[in-house]
């Protein structure tokens, strides 16, 4: 059953501006995603549920609707009980509903190159076409992306909104910190007067509490997926990104974790029990455990599925799952987040995003790395050569896929399965 | 030779972005020389992929290959995602020193501060490997840069005329030659321009650069080849709204200090304020800052049409149109969107479009 096909049946396939911001729409969405689809983890049908519902809020307006990118320390949203937007998420689910290629034809109309991130060019169309729910404010980061801040300059003039752009310096230094703690300071002061809130401490702490319990549960998950064989497999970790988008400091994101590690363990101790005898069938074949980088195409899942059901090569671990942040301090809550976005790793030289993909790969027992170059964006493509030339350096087979996350015609899948077989010889060569 | 001289032009150090701090080479010992896009640049896909900025992966690839000279080090300013992968492939394979500058993307106090304690870890590096900067020769560093924009003055605001017989690109190449000259030697050339040229010259206000048609160039930085097809095919005063042109050269350095002493950090702090202060690259996050520059611009010339170089796979260039497209369209001043790679390949496809486009602005 293709949920998404029935869904876009159910409504003529009339997606657009009122259909999105129509109550019936999310009843009918969470009658066939979460009721009716079997999902293979509890975790995950709850996480489908809570992005219907911040879905649903956002096109109802009932509080006040924040968009944001990714990277954006989200826990400030959640002071407010502002209600987060993605457009990079919509435009992911823009492809998985076949609507990209419309989008991706009308953001050339509006003037906008198609040499940029497909994942904003779908963004912008989607303003232009009035897809999206109205913005009371827009917040992203210069984190690793030129486009997503610009983008938003672009949809603050459109809405005539106050927008909120965070400068994250390369650095790790004092200097770093004190001036990304200034901005967070000044964004939550402006915050206040604008909504009429005060932040309390209880509220910081509130926040901070699902912030940290999250991140707990988090490197949990990671723990687990160390386990070989492991218990989640590529196509269900990358899913998780959801989360790392739209659930920081949110109430039910710790829940949802918390489940999944419930989940995991469970799956490892039927696997032992399998292998011990006691109930019948093998563990779950892994011929081999791969860290992948980046993200997957949204449009299709055919990649990932032979990847890891017809290969066998499990990816074992995510570069967007990694929890690379020290725990949120109440007491110090804008130096605290701004530690949070200066520990990215993928945030200034590279050897940072090297260590981390190393580390990965050690951690996870991964008998390789693959890089999924999504053609518009500039932070992970441009060091793909140079992770490839370090990585088998250092003993470690290396794929670079090119491809796009959104834009289905610049995928040729004929030529992607191919060098994923090839791929599949050179780890069997390299440790056979 | 004074302790204090700066500008020997022997020792060079290449950057790239023009928020990098000239004045802190040159008070190191260093020449500041600027790596533009060169002739025969092409599409430079060897060190970095296709999808990157052409300049950044012409710039990997002519240090590679020596295009630029001697060079005894490289400041690659953070100014986008690019430059940080050029900076990641130059340290491997220059074999020269490649310091980082981060750049902050707003303006204002935290900013100012960020910015001069990068300055100021920028001095001391290049201090280490050539000559302590220290407030005098910073001192006589920031005095060259002022004499230069006082000695350009007339060129840029009064006698195009005279702008053209000298540089015939333009401003292009006044700040081509600029950035690629030491500045003391460049400073006796304008110098000496001035006295043969524009201080006897008659009818001072002949070719005033604000009273002549003009068009623009926006966008990225755009290669000669482009800059001398332009030259060719149009008679409107060439103005490059863009960092080869009025983004460079329409900062203007501090002001020099007075008779009360001045601290090292002070200097820096005026030097930071300088650059951040200058006409805003896109790079900067308030466009409202960015579209203001826009509108002095096109009250002070008379801008007939432009041309907005949308350089392919820069980001910043790709948005920026959007915003750019709005502040023309209501001054209903015509645009035209080229695109190209910095290569000769590109050049066809935007003389026919441009030769359409001056039609157009010849019909209005």
């Amino acid at each position: 059953m293709n949920p998404q096909k029935i869904f876009k049946e159910k409504i003529k396939g009339n997606l657009g501006g009122k259909v999105f911001s129509s109550p019936h729409t999310y009843r009918l969405a969470r009658e066939i995603f979460v009721r009716k689809v079997d999902f293979p983890f509890e975790a995950r049908k709850k996480m489908t549920s809570m992005a219907l519902e911040q879905a649903a809020e956002a096109y109802q307006k009932k509080r006040s609707v924040i968009w944001t990118s990714a990277f954006f320390p989200g826990e400030l949203f959640n002071l407010f009980d502002l209600v987060p937007f993605a457009p990079e998420a919509a435009s992911a689910t823009a492809a998985s509903f076949e609507l990209a290629p419309d989008l991706l034809r009308h953001a050339e109309e509006i003037g906008l190159s198609s040499d940029s991130c497909s994942f904003h060019r779908c963004a912008a169309a989607g303003t232009s076409r009035k897809y999206f729910p109205l913005p009371n404010f827009l917040a992203a980061s210069s984190h690793l992306c030129d486009g997503a801040p610009r983008l938003f300059q672009y949809m603050a003039r459109r809405y005539r909104c106050p927008l909120y752009l965070l400068d994250v310096p390369v650095r790790h230094d004092e200097a770093a910190e004190l001036y990304v703690a200034e901005q967070l300071e000044d964004m939550v002061r402006d915050l206040e007067e604008r909504t009429g809130q005060r932040l309390t401490t209880e509220k910081i702490e509130q926040v901070f509490e699902n912030s940290n319990r999250a991140r707990e549960y988090q490197q949990e998950v990671i723990r687990l997926r160390q386990h070989v064989p492991s218990p989640l497999n590529g196509e269900e970790g990358l899913s998780y990104v959801y989360l790392i988008l739209m659930g920081d400091g949110h109430p039910r994101t710790p829940e949802i974790y918390r489940t999944l590690v419930q989940e995991l363990q469970e799956k490892i101790r039927a696997y032992r029990v399998e292998v011990s005898g006691e109930k019948a069938g093998l563990p779950e074949e892994e011929n081999f455990r791969l860290v992948w980088m980046h993200l997957r195409p949204y449009y299709s899942g055919d990649m990932i599925n032979y990847l890891e059901k017809e290969l066998r090569m499990k990816v074992v671990m995510e570069e967007f799952n990694l929890v690379y942040w020290p725990p949120l301090d109440p007491e110090n809550p804008f130096r605290s987040l701004a530690r949070k976005a200066l520990s990215h790793p993928g945030l200034g030289p590279i050897e940072r995003r090297l260590d981390a993909v190393e580390r990965m790969v050690y951690d996870h027992q991964a008998h390789g790395v693959v890089h999924f170059s999504h053609w518009g964006c500039r932070q992970s493509v441009g060091g793909a050569l140079y992770l490839r030339n370090q990585l088998r350096k250092r003993g470690i087979p290396f794929l670079n896929l090119d491809g796009d996350c959104v834009d289905q015609g610049s995928l040729p899948w004929g030529q992607v399965r191919t060098r994923l077989d090839s791929f599949q010889e050179v780890l069997e060569q390299a440790y056979s | 030779m004074s302790q204090n001289q700066v500008d020997t032009g022997a020792r060079r150090v290449g950057w790239i972005c023009t928020y990098t701090p000239e004045e802190i080479i040159l008070g190191a010992g260093f020449t500041p020389y600027r790596l533009l896009p060169y002739p025969g640049g092409g599409a430079a896909e060897e060190l970095l992929p296709p999808s990157i900025c052409p300049y950044v992966r012409q710039v990997a690839r002519g240090i590679k290959r020596g295009v630029y000279g001697d060079l005894e080090g490289v400041v690659v300013a953070h100014s986008c995602n690019a430059m940080m992968h050029l900076y990641n492939v130059l340290r491997e394979e220059s074999g020269m020193f490649v310091y980082l500058l981060d750049l902050p993307r707003h303006r204002g106090e935290g900013a100012l501060d960020y910015f001069t304690r990068e300055l100021s870890s920028l001095a001391d590096f290049l201090g280490e490997r050539g000559e302590e900067a220290t407030v005098e020769r910073l001192e006589e560093a920031r005095r060259l840069y002022r004499e230069r924009e006082q000695l350009w003055e007339p060129l840029l605001n009064g006698r195009a005329d005279l702008l053209h017989k000298y540089f015939p690109l333009g401003w292009y190449h006044l700040a081509e030659k600029a950035v690629t000259s030491s500045p003391a030697k460049f400073n006796r050339e304008l110098a000496q321009l001035a006295e043969e040229s524009w201080e006897n010259s008659h009818g001072k206000d002949a070719g005033d650069a604000g009273s002549l048609p003009a068009l623009m160039l926006a966008g990225g930085i755009p290669s000669r080849n482009m800059m001398e097809l332009l030259a060719e095919t149009t008679d409107y005063f060439l103005l490059p709204e863009n960092c080869a042109g009025a983004r460079y050269l329409l900062r203007t350095p501090p002001e020099l200090p007075g008779e009360q002493e001045i601290t090292r950090e002070k200097m820096l702090q005026e030097i930071a304020l300088s650059y951040l202060e200058k006409p805003p690259c896109p790079r900067i996050y308030h466009f409202d800052y960015r579209e203001s520059y826009y509108r002095r611009l096109l009250e002070k010339y008379h801008i007939k049409g432009a041309i907005y170089h949308d350089l392919m796979f820069c980001d910043l260039s790709h948005y920026d149109y959007l915003l750019v497209k709005e502040v023309f369209d209501e001054k209903e001043i015509p645009l035209l969107q080229v695109k190209t790679e910095l290569g000769a390949e590109d050049l066809g496809q935007i003389k026919t479009r441009l030769e359409a486009f001056l039609e157009l602005l010849e019909q209005e």
